[in-house]
């Protein structure tokens, strides 16, 4: 990684420290924490948490870059540091990569406070981490196509709802071939797997390895959505 | 040549008309250019050409002997910009916003704290940027458009909302820059400013260029030989006359005027670069 990508990452991670960031996501986990030890049924938590732990990097990594974007759109940093040897598509993947932390952090304390630490935290890292770079950039697609934060706020339901999908087979009521197309998809069957207690290594690693290649895919999407924004002078008008 | 601009037009995206209808213009090293006009003009969307902040223009641009199309991001470790707008990093301190800045150049950089000072700014100041006065955000943007050492700098108004000492340090200091052999592009509102500094001024209206020349040559373009007396007349009311030292006649007035009258005040008339300014836009200053 440049080095203008990783000082654009503790920029980002610095940001969102001071704009309050980690603490409504420590507040969430906690919140989490007690919901899952208290309400849920211990028989239910192995089918439940997992869907959940798939959902909370996925809905609000979509917010948080979102949330990240329309705070430096009202400073109009931004075009600040786009005068400087740092690209647009560097800029574009330091917010994706940076705003990946936090979720991903947040989501495997949820899975170490209800399950307690052991090596299925250390595994679902990876998986949450890409799903997280995933929804970051759907995020920032989102946040460059509407000028305000009420309006995206609209126009992501639907990209959250599709993104959901996977959920009706994680609980049987779809198939789960009818949501292959979805990049969601394989990191439920990775969170399945684990939540079973029947992690076959090779199984685990050919799911990573797709929500790998979902993730770039969608970071391409991200730069060459915001790039040709920039390019084309909208991000400055 | 430093800039070398031919023909440049520009219509921003959904705009009806060309913005910048044609400019011309060339810019020496060391020079310290002076962009001049009416609000709405053109003069900071020149500057955003020119700094690649919008890229759709056509025309022939030369920056650095280079067209301006063919430069990549190294083009940016040797320019320095400054904005009209406060933009830095509302959340961080001055210091940190100056420091996550340098570490995106690949040139020597300024330390932040020097800099800080340079600017009279607080240093170690643990207040966030978005407590600071309008003026002390300038100064910072100010601050951070020089961390790079640039060798051409552009300047937006850098000295709106200023107060006076401050406007005047900022002026020694953009003096100081070209006289180390930085190139400066200065858009000012400021007649003044640009009168003492710049060592040509070009003035825009419309997206044109109406002149360019030294802010003396434009001053005595226009000029009669003027001067005005003031002194006091009887009732105790103050008497005001001029004299064209062009005429015999009123020349000699003037010095019987001088031998004879309680003189208050003296004044030759030149036109101020404000008087050029009125008459080559057609228009006042905002
Ligand atoms: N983002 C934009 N989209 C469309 N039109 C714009 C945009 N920015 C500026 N314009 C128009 O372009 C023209 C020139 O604007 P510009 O900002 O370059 O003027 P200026 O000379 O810098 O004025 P000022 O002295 O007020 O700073 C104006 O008519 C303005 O309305
Ligand atoms: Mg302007």
């Amino acid at each position: 990684m440049s080095r203008r990508i990783t000082v654009a990452v503790r920029l980002v991670l610095t940001i969102q420290s001071r704009a309050k960031f980690p603490h409504v996501y420590f507040g969430m986990t906690v919140f989490t924490v007690i919901v899952f030890r208290t309400l849920v049924p211990d028989e239910l938590i192995p089918m439940v948490l997992p869907a959940f732990l798939f959902g909370e990097p996925g809905s609000l990594g979509v917010l948080m870059v979102a949330a990240h974007r329309y705070l430096e759109r009202g400073e109009r940093s931004v075009v600040a540091i786009l005068v400087t040897p740092l690209s647009s598509g560097e800029y574009v993947s330091a917010l994706i990569l940076g705003s990946a932390v936090l979720p991903t952090i947040a989501a495997a304390l949820i899975q170490a406070g209800v399950q307690g630490f052991d090596g299925r935290v250390l595994l679902i890292v990876p998986p949450l981490y890409l799903i997280a770079v995933i929804s970051g950039s759907i995020g920032l697609v989102l946040s460059t196509m509407f000028r305000d934060f009420t309006r995206f706020l609209v126009g992501s339901i639907p990209a959250i709802m599709i993104y959901s999908l996977p959920l009706l087979a994680f609980f049987k009521l779809a198939p789960w071939w009818a949501f292959k197309w979805i990049p969601s998809d394989p990191a439920l069957v990775v969170f399945g797997m684990l939540s079973h207690d029947a992690v076959s290594m090779p199984a685990y690693a050919g799911s990573v390895g797709l929500l790998g290649v979902f993730a770039a895919a969608a970071w391409w999407g991200a730069i060459a959505t915001y790039s040709s924004r920039v390019r084309g002078e909208v991000e400055f008008a | 040549m430093i800039v070398r601009v031919r023909d440049l037009r520009f219509r921003y995206p959904g705009g009806a008309g060309d913005v910048l209808d044609g400019l011309d213009f060339d810019i020496s090293e060391g020079e310290i250019f002076g962009f001049l006009g009416p609000n709405g003009s053109g003069k900071s969307t020149t500057q955003k050409v020119l700094t690649r902040i919008l890229p759709s223009y056509r025309g022939a641009v030369k920056v650095f002997d280079k067209d301006l199309g063919s430069l990549r991001s190294d083009y940016y470790n040797h320019i320095g910009v400054s904005f009209e707008f406060p933009n830095l990093y509302e959340k961080l301190t001055a210091e940190e916003n100056l420091e996550f800045y340098r570490g995106f150049f690949d040139v020597p950089t300024d330390e932040p704290r020097e800099l800080l000072e340079r600017f009279d700014l607080p240093v170690g100041d643990s207040r966030r940027v978005g407590a600071f006065s309008k003026g002390m955000k300038m100064r910072l943007v100010l601050a951070r458009s020089l961390i790079n050492r640039p060798k051409l700098w552009f300047l937006d108004e850098p000295t709106t909302g200023q107060d006076p000492l401050h406007a005047v340090q900022i002026r020694d200091m953009i003096r100081q820059m070209a006289d180390g052999g930085t190139t400066v592009f200065l858009t000012t509102h400021d007649m003044t400013v640009a009168d003492k500094l710049c060592d040509r001024v070009a003035f825009i209206n419309d997206g044109t260029l109406v002149v360019v020349d030294t802010p003396r040559a434009l001053k005595l373009q226009d000029h009669q030989r003027l001067v005005r007396i003031e002194y006091p007349a009887d009732g105790g009311t103050l008497a005001r006359e001029e004299f064209h030292l062009d005429d015999p006649a009123s020349k000699q007035a003037f010095v019987d005027a001088i031998q004879t009258r309680e003189i208050e005040t003296i004044h030759t008339l030149e036109p101020s670069l404000e008087d050029v300014f009125l008459r080559v836009t057609g228009r006042g200053l905002s």
